[in-house]
């Protein structure tokens, strides 16, 4: 696709092309930033772009707000919705058009699913999905698959482990759907019965492409023969009974102990933020990159911007 | 003074000048097209609704006819998720000037309601609804919006 005008609100939207024409963009600027990368390139001056965080984040608020920042651009909006005219019962379209007034992009996260859909057709203006509600979040999805090119030089070929919470993260649902695009991948989902990833998701992946998809729920097996173990939260919030939290929370850890099985370069990632399901002791090792993988949310973010506002580089 | 005489049965009703037949409905699902297409609420005109026919295609077939009354662009998709099957026959001046065959679309627009409380689609934002079908045999669809997939009884008509 031409990325000129476009908004990125769901990883189906992206075709396998459009990824890599992304993740090139991401190497580029960070080859372009190699002597500082903390240095900005100053192409997007007389850009105005809104940041609209109708549900707090951290990490993907901070990290676009950065990449805004780095391209020169200049960043409007709120983090959550104190004291802003949503409180008073303005409609998502109403306060959509006013922002498409003042910016020349919207940034945004909402608690409901296809908020970003509706605000990209209702304004016109390119719409960057920052996460609707359990729906989609692209652009964690593309800084996934650029931490694992960055690491593992290509995506092909690998044996990717999936652990944890698999129902309701969303995360592992694109990245499951992404990596499906890529040949001889060899996915292994390792979680309790009662968090495996849902059945409709893995038959629309299934019928999609010959991706070859194990479910497990023992871990050991299934990380001595993996290229990347990606780790996900049980996340509290899910569990109407706290019982059942405490008995599923703590069901696999990775730790150093466990990685002295691995081989020497599998490597961890996490979405973050984490609890126990990573120990402590495993941050210091190379095979940790889970810290490096929420950087690299930058550079994919200053791509991703880049290409919707036109700029060639 | 039309005569339907499929299998010796005889029904008579005036002939329509213009308006709109729904012909091959499976039995029983006449009064669900007419519920959903809000028929009753759009036109004042006469209204035949024929139950239980026997038909040589469908074994026994619901009919409508519609006197001055012609459906809107999306409604064949709607009658064709309610009552997979069914012909539309625009009639003018007592002819038959077409008919079809309600296919279910690629996309259903303004026909399905999502049933994700979560959607954006179901809150007080002015949205039209838009469900892109993934499969039509058994029928699956899926939100514009949301993105979920839904079959069975999922598929929930917007009345
Ligand atoms: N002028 C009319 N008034 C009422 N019903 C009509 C009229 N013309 C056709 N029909 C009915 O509309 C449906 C489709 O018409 P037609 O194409 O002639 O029939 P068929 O599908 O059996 O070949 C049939 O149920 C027929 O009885
Ligand atoms: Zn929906």
């Amino acid at each position: 696709m031409t990325f000129k005008g476009q908004s990125i609100i769901s990883i189906r939207d992206l075709s396998k092309p459009d990824i890599l024409l992304i993740l090139e963009r991401a190497k580029k600027i960070e080859q372009m930033l190699s002597d500082n990368p903390k240095s900005t390139l100053d192409i997007a001056k007389d850009k105005v772009i809104a940041s609209l965080f109708f549900e707090p984040s951290t990490r993907t608020r901070l990290s676009f707000e950065t990449a805004i920042n780095r391209l020169g651009a200049k960043v409007i909006g709120f983090s959550g919705t104190e004291g802003t005219s949503v409180k008073k019962g303005e409609t998502l379209k109403d306060t959509a058009l006013t922002v498409a007034q003042y910016a020349d992009m919207i940034v945004m996260r909402h608690p409901l699913e296809g908020s970003a859909r509706y605000v990209s057709e209702v304004t016109g203006i390119p719409v960057l999905n920052g996460g609707d509600g359990a729906n989609q979040h692209p652009t964690q999805t593309l800084l996934d698959l650029y931490t694992i090119i960055k690491n593992k030089g290509a995506i092909s070929g690998l044996t990717i482990t999936m652990v944890g919470d698999l129902k309701y993260g969303r995360t592992v649902h694109s990245l499951a759907y992404a990596l499906s695009l890529f040949d001889n991948i060899n996915l292994v989902l390792v979680s309790p019965d009662e968090l495996k990833m849902p059945a409709y998701l893995i038959d629309e992946i299934k019928e999609k492409s010959g991706m070859k998809i194990t479910e497990t729920s023992e871990i050991s097996d299934a990380a001595l023969n993996s290229d990347i173990i990606y780790v996900t939260r049980i996340q509290k919030e899910r569990f109407p009974d706290p019982a059942e939290y405490h008995r599923l929370k703590n069901a696999y850890i990775i730790d150093k102990g466990l990685m002295s099985m691995a081989k020497k370069d599998t490597i961890v990632m996490h979405p973050l933020p984490r609890v126990d399901e990573i120990s402590t002791d495993m941050d210091s090792m190379d095979n940790a990159v889970y810290f490096n993988q929420a950087g690299l949310g930058v550079p994919v973010r200053m791509a991703l911007i880049s290409l919707l506002l036109g700029y060639n580089l | 003074m039309l005569c339907l005489t499929e299998q010796r049965q005889e029904l008579i009703i005036t002939k329509l000048k213009d308006g709109t037949v729904i012909d091959h409905i499976p039995q029983g699902k006449s009064l669900d097209i007419l519920n959903a297409l809000g028929i009753l609420k759009k036109t004042k005109d006469t209204i035949a609704v024929i139950m239980c026919v026997d038909s040589k295609k469908i074994g026994k077939k619901d009919l409508l006819k519609l006197n001055n009354f012609e459906l809107e662009h999306m409604s064949a998709g709607k009658i064709a998720v309610i009552a997979p099957g069914s012909t539309i026959a625009i009639v003018k001046d007592y002819r038959v000037v077409s008919k079809c065959k309600a296919a279910i679309p690629d996309v259903l627009v303004s026909s399905l309601r999502c049933i994700n409380s979560n959607c954006i689609s179901n809150t007080k934002e002015d949205i039209t609804s838009r469900f892109k079908v993934v499969s039509k045999e058994p029928l699956k669809v899926r939100c514009h919006y949301c993105e979920r997939t839904f079959s069975d009884d999922g598929i929930v008509i917007d009345v």
